[in-house]
């Protein structure tokens, strides 16, 4: 009696066939699982970072900061003076202190005739009875010119004699610092 | 010749016999599709989510930061401020300010003034001097010797509204000295959303040395704010206009 095998011989074409077949099927699987897994996290991150939230915080402090509004209206208004004021004082040019530095250098027996300050020339000028005290002032202001830097490119613009009253009178020129 | 025909039977035929290929191929190409069509576009929507929402971030932390700053100044203090540095540098020419500062700078040099005259310029435009903000120039005599005039200059620049002078002509007693006076309009754009500038040290520093100038003590009265602060009601009465 001859016997039936029932059972499929596994030959290697058919082994080579299932082992596609399950390569196939789980990348799928993966792909399928990566896909979904992707999506959820996508959707949650994207929930999670919504501005909404934040728009309503916006929405509290505006709803506060609209009740100050003269109050910050006010603000900016003493913001912008500042930026005004300190442009100014920063820039705003003081003659003052060449001028007092200029005058404490007149000695005695010297007056001061003539003073006049314009687009930072600044000329002086002086008489005296004596060319010594006339001398004594020229070396006093070189002196300051070396030493206080108030002004530099001085220049001695008249030199001269009045016979009727004897008196000496010069006139100096200099740029300010 | 052979004919092909893909009838009802050939079809069953061959999904039966590639059964196991045909659903996972099929699902490899809808993931594909999902992955072109929905994964990498939320990709890249979520960035702009971000961006999005750190621009939101940075403008609720400058709201905050308004806020912050408007509860940490009381109004009196503000009030007091503002009304010192509109003094110094007010919104239009200030006449009364000006005649003012001149008038205590001359009392404290103890010198006389003589004629002053204001070089107003051409009303439709503005005056801008060295600085690109406006002024008023104004020539003022002064009597009272060469140290007189000094001081009077001296005193003139620790008033308010800020001076600055221009030209200085000075023989014996008689003095003719310019002076610019600066003022600045103010348009009043802001809205409650715009960041607000937090007063540095600087301005602090500002604000104490001018409080000890002259007129700023609160000697003149400053003049009126702009509209957009003026919060007076209608049936408030209406403040004169300048007539310049």
């Amino acid at each position: 009696m001859s016997s039936i095998n029932l059972l499929r011989t596994e030959g290697p074409e058919n082994v080579k066939v299932q082992k596609r077949k399950f390569v196939i099927r789980l990348i799928s699987i993966v792909f399928l699982f990566f896909v979904v897994l992707t999506s959820i996290t996508l959707f949650i991150i994207s929930s999670r970072i919504s501005p909404e939230a934040v728009r309503k915080e916006q929405d509290a402090i505006i709803r506060n900061l609209t009740l100050q509004k003269e109050k910050q209206a006010k603000y900016n208004l003493l913001i912008d003076r500042l930026v005004g004021i300190n442009q100014i004082l920063k820039s705003r040019k003081n003659y003052t202190n060449t001028l007092n530095a200029l005058l404490s250098d007149v000695p005695q027996g010297v007056n001061t005739t003539g003073l006049s300050v314009e687009n930072s020339d600044v000329t002086l000028t002086v008489n005296s009875n004596s060319l010594l005290s006339i001398n004594e002032f020229l070396t006093k202001i070189l002196d300051t010119v070396s030493k206080k830097h108030v002004i530099r490119d001085m220049t001695i613009e008249t030199l001269t004699i009045d016979r009727a009253t004897g008196s000496y009178s010069l006139s100096i020129k200099a740029k300010i610092i | 010749m052979n004919k092909l025909s893909l009838d009802k039977e050939t079809l069953i035929l061959l999904y039966r016999k590639h059964k196991d290929y045909i659903v996972s191929v099929a699902i490899i190409i809808v993931c594909f599709i999902l992955l072109i069509q929905v994964t990498i576009p939320q990709i890249a929507d979520l960035s702009v989510r971000q961006q999005e929402v750190k621009t939101e971030r940075d403008k609720l932390n400058s709201l905050s930061n308004n806020l912050s700053i408007l509860s940490s100044i009381t109004q009196d203090s503000l009030d007091q401020e503002l009304s010192l540095t509109t003094s110094a540098l007010p919104i239009e020419k200030n006449f009364t300010g000006i005649l003012n500062s001149v008038t205590i700078s001359a009392n404290k040099s103890g010198v006389f003034l003589g004629d002053y005259e204001f070089q107003v310029g051409d009303l439709s435009k503005t005056t801008v001097i060295g600085k690109s903000l406006p002024s008023l120039q104004l020539s003022l005599s002064v009597n009272g010797g060469v140290n007189g005039a000094i001081k009077f200059i001296t005193e003139l620049y620790k008033s308010l509204p800020l001076a600055e002078i221009s030209n200085v002509e000075i023989n014996n007693s008689r003095s003719v000295i310019s002076v610019v006076f600066y003022y600045k309009s103010y348009n009043g754009g802001a809205n409650v959303s715009s960041p607000l500038a937090q007063i540095s040290k600087n301005d602090s520093a500002t604000l104490s040395q001018i409080s000890g100038w002259n007129n700023g003590n609160g000697q003149v009265q400053p003049l009126p704010l702009p509209a957009v602060i003026n919060t007076a009601s209608p049936s408030a009465t209406p403040t004169p206009s300048s007539p310049f």
